[in-house]
């Protein structure tokens, strides 16, 4: 390549590096320039990553049984009751019994948490037995999705805590996943099961489905069931079909929504993948729920609350910050070491950098949430590239130690140190594709693998070989761009 | 030529007990105390101060001091704390959770903390002012009940499985049985020692940190592939036949290369540990011993057991190589044995 076409060529790619790099990480700003009152915000391509919960917190949910109450309740009601009423004071603090930090109720006829026994009064068995069976069957909901980090636990042995990231699913599982109670469907003036059947004797299974871009709830029915929804379908078209866990209605499509796709089995189209995965493990864990349905959530005293990084609120800025302090080291320490070869390679890292800055926000088709494994996979690629092409470099040298000449040397070092490279990085990659098996967070990290470790692949097979082809073609001295040294300077 | 390869070649009787050693106490600390949980995932007792007002950073802040102040003196130290924000009312709650702690320093901090709110509600100049009945400490013991989702650990294991297995059947295809044996050999030594070091070591793992132990696999086989494929190289190179096993391996042993690879990301990793928060740290830490496992595997454990190997391989070579004329003599000699009987059928049924 001429030396003219090599310079044009290398201006062009310097400005687009230059362009998405400025787009990739240029920091937030407000820009008011097209009206008076309008503000523009500029954001940078970082500031769409997803975070998982140690970078970027998450929600919590605190689910409470009908008859019992946190103590900030308690307190808060007999604060309001001794400024009214004070004189029912004694009596509603005599109404709940203090289970560590909550509080039960002892109205027996009502909520039944409790029961007397002789003087006492003790925590009803069956009320125990729902409350594990429940926590139970929510936290196999919650196991069921699939989240980077899932936390489900038992406050004071009657209070279920949920914490999990936040992601585009959360606030619709954490409201769907704590209904309880038998799986019924209802047509408006019908209800099905009837009272001496079960939701089994019509739904085999509920699964959430792709095809294309569209998503839907695949209903596995048995004759029965497939007879009822072939009955919706034709002759409640426009009415609405309710699909309820306890009182609650979870789905209502129209009848007419109802779709046949072979058999018994029936489809119902959602919004997204995600909406519609927390509608099918709610819908199919309620069918297949053996355990008591006598008590519920009280849903109204439900606490959904958002918190921010446990462990910091900079944590995100550091971790980009060490991510760009490895970059600058892998940018500038080949120019240092190998000079002319060595800005091939610092092109080389900024093309890895801005593959994987651009993909690591645009992939999210699933869960995608950076982490710091992900800035660690970052890393990982990096080194790759500067080993590899170390290897390169060194082999160069070697080759001109043996009194060949630059371009055959150049051209003997790739050749020679090309299916190494080739070996390392297929090894790599199927280590990151083999772990794509892997759920919740490993299938993340497992992504984000093969993102970093394809592009260092590309970067160090092709695009390191390519640049440095350009420059070497720009360059005056072919020994002094590699930093070697002629044998006729020696003497 | 690595000196310090050259050194220890051979030497299994030093460092294949130490590798033992390790994974030994690992399994059995892992079959007695198990994994040492993050605290964020295993019991805990929390106190949680719950503000039915409006959120303002200063009275998080005050809030904060309080607790801190009060913590301290019922000689109480939180593993963490956390402001969850309610997401429909203007309600908050700051919570410390702790994973040790006596009874009656909690009794102590929990009333100390009340009165310390009622006294700043009571100062018209604090952020405070007139939240007495607004303010409510509790605590609440947790028990964890899913930590992970469902299949993590199945699915993590048949994860690992398919990489061993493609790696190896990769090597294989490209360098011979034994390059592939080596670096699946390589990869599962190096997951194993990181995994005892981590139990040993007792460091809080949360399921974010099997991306850690991911990683050392992703190392150990990336190394194993280096080692196995310079060996193959040396091995073959006709030079090197008067080499002893020991040499040879010192000599396929890509030290330089190894030591650049570590040295670059243990520097990512240290960084990333060193600006990172403390499950970023530990993070880090596991990614690291993964790093330093890989390259004692590869770099020093591979060496010290090779040339053993490699002396059989060599005699099971050269046997395979020899021509073999007794062998060859007596398989034409059968060959012809073969052949006469059908031969002189063909003749009866030519004569007939």
């Amino acid at each position: 390549m001429g030396k003219k076409k090599s310079v044009v060529l290398l201006t062009l790619i310097t400005i687009v590096i230059v362009v998405l790099c400025a787009v990739a990480v240029f920091p937030s700003f407000h820009l008011s320039v097209f009206k008076e009152d309008s503000v523009k915000t500029w954001n940078p391509v970082v500031s769409l990553y997803d975070l998982d919960e140690e970078l970027g917190g998450g929600y919590t949910a605190r689910y409470y049984p009908s008859g019992v109450i946190s103590q900030a309740e308690y307190e808060s009601n007999c604060i309001s009751i001794e400024k009214q009423e004070p004189s029912e004071l004694e009596e509603y603090k005599s109404s709940y019994y203090k289970h560590g930090g909550v509080y039960l109720s002892k109205d027996i006829d009502g909520d039944h948490v409790m029961k007397k026994d002789g003087e006492n009064y003790v925590v009803d068995p069956a009320f125990e037995a729902w409350f594990n069976d429940t926590a139970e069957l929510i936290g196999e909901r919650f196991s069921k999705m699939q989240y980077s980090t899932v936390n489900v636990s038992v406050s004071d042995d009657y209070v279920l805590e949920v914490s999990v990231p936040a992601s585009g699913s959360t606030s619709s599982a954490l409201q769907a996943f704590a209904y309880t109670g038998d799986l019924t469907v209802s047509d408006g003036t019908n209800e099905y099961p009837g009272k001496t059947e079960s939701a089994t004797d019509y739904f085999t299974s509920f699964k959430i489905k792709t095809s294309g871009a569209s998503a839907y709830i695949e209903i596995k029915a048995t004759d029965l069931g497939s007879e009822k929804l072939k009955d919706f379908n034709e002759n409640y078209s426009s009415s609405q079909i309710s699909f309820k866990i306890g009182d609650e209605t979870l789905v209502a499509p129209q009848g007419s929504y109802i779709e046949n796709i072979t058999g018994n089995t029936w489809a119902i189209g959602v919004t997204s993948e995600t909406s519609g995965e927390v509608l099918a493990i709610a819908l199919d864990s309620a069918l297949h729920f053996e355990g008591s349905s006598s008590f519920a959530f009280d849903l109204e005293k439900t606490e959904i609350s958002s918190y921010e990084a446990i462990y910091g609120k900079n944590g995100k800025i550091m971790l980009y910050l060490a991510a760009l302090i490895a970059l600058a080291v892998a940018v500038i320490l080949p120019i240092i070491l190998y000079k002319g070869f060595g800005v091939a390679m610092a092109y080389g890292t900024m093309t890895y950098f801005l593959i994987v800055a651009y993909l690591y926000a645009y992939v999210t088709n699933a869960v995608f949430e950076v982490s710091a494994v992900s800035a660690l996979l970052f890393i990982a690629g990096l080194a790759l590239i500067f080993t590899l092409n170390s290897r390169v470099y060194a082999k160069i040298k070697e080759e001109v130690s043996l009194g060949k000449t630059v371009d055959s040397s150049v051209k003997n070092s790739f050749k020679k140190t090309l299916l190494p490279a080739v070996d390392v990085c297929a090894v790599a990659l199927i280590g990151a594709l083999a772990f794509l098996i892997g759920g919740a967070a490993l299938q993340t990290v497992a992504a984000q693998a093969v993102i970093c470790f394809a592009a260092a692949s590309f970067v160090c097979l092709i695009w390191t070989r390519v640049l440095n082809h350009l420059l070497l073609s720009a360059a005056k001295d072919k020994y002094a761009f590699y930093r070697l040294k002629r044998e006729d300077d020696d003497e | 030529m690595n000196k310090f390869t050259k050194k220890i070649a051979g030497k299994y009787g030093i460092f294949v007990p130490v590798a033992l050693v390790i994974l030994v106490i690992g399994i059995v600390m892992t079959a007695i105390f198990g994994w040492n949980v993050s605290p964020a995932y295993d019991n805990a007792q929390t106190v949680k101060i719950s503000v039915n007002s409006y959120y303002t950073e200063d009275r998080v802040a005050a809030l904060e001091s309080i607790c801190k102040k009060e913590f301290s003196a019922a000689k109480l130290s939180p593993d963490y704390n956390k402001t969850e924000r309610r997401t429909t009312t203007n309600n908050y709650a700051i919570v410390y959770s702790f994973s040790g702690g006596e009874e009656e320093n909690f009794d102590t901090a929990c009333e100390a903390i009340r009165a310390k709110i009622k006294e700043s509600a009571a100062d018209e100049s604090g952020v405070l002012y007139g939240l007495e009945d607004f303010v409510f400490v509790s605590r609440e013991a947790k028990t964890p009940l899913v930590t992970r989702s469902s299949h993590f650990i199945l699915r993590a294991c048949i994860a690992g499985g398919v990489l061993l297995l493609a790696g190896f059947v990769y090597v294989s295809l490209r360098h011979k049985l034994a390059a592939g044996f080596t670096a699946t050999a390589i990869a599962l030594v190096t997951l194993g020692l990181t995994a005892a070091i981590a139990v040993i070591a007792r460091i809080p793992v949360s399921s974010t940190c099997a991306g850690a132990l991911f990683l050392s696999l992703v190392f150990g086989e990336a190394f194993g592939v280096i080692v196995a494929q310079n060996m193959r190289k040396e091995e073959q190179n006709e030079e090197n036949a008067d080499l002893s096993s020991e040499d040879l391996t010192a000599k396929g042993i890509p030290a330089k290369t190894l030591f650049i690879l570590s040295a670059a990301i243990a520097l990512g990793t240290l960084l990333i540990g060193a600006l990172g928060t403390t499950p970023v740290q530990y993070l880090s830490l596991i990614t690291l011993i993964g790093l330093l496992c890989a390259l004692f595997t590869a770099g020093i454990l591979f060496p010290a057991i090779y040339p053993p190997v490699l002396t059989r391989l060599r005699v099971y070579r050269a046997a395979k190589r020899r021509y073999d004329y007794d062998k060859k003599a007596k398989k034409k000699k059968n060959g012809e044995k073969e052949k006469a009987p059908e031969a002189d059928v063909a003749a009866e049924s030519a004569e007939n």
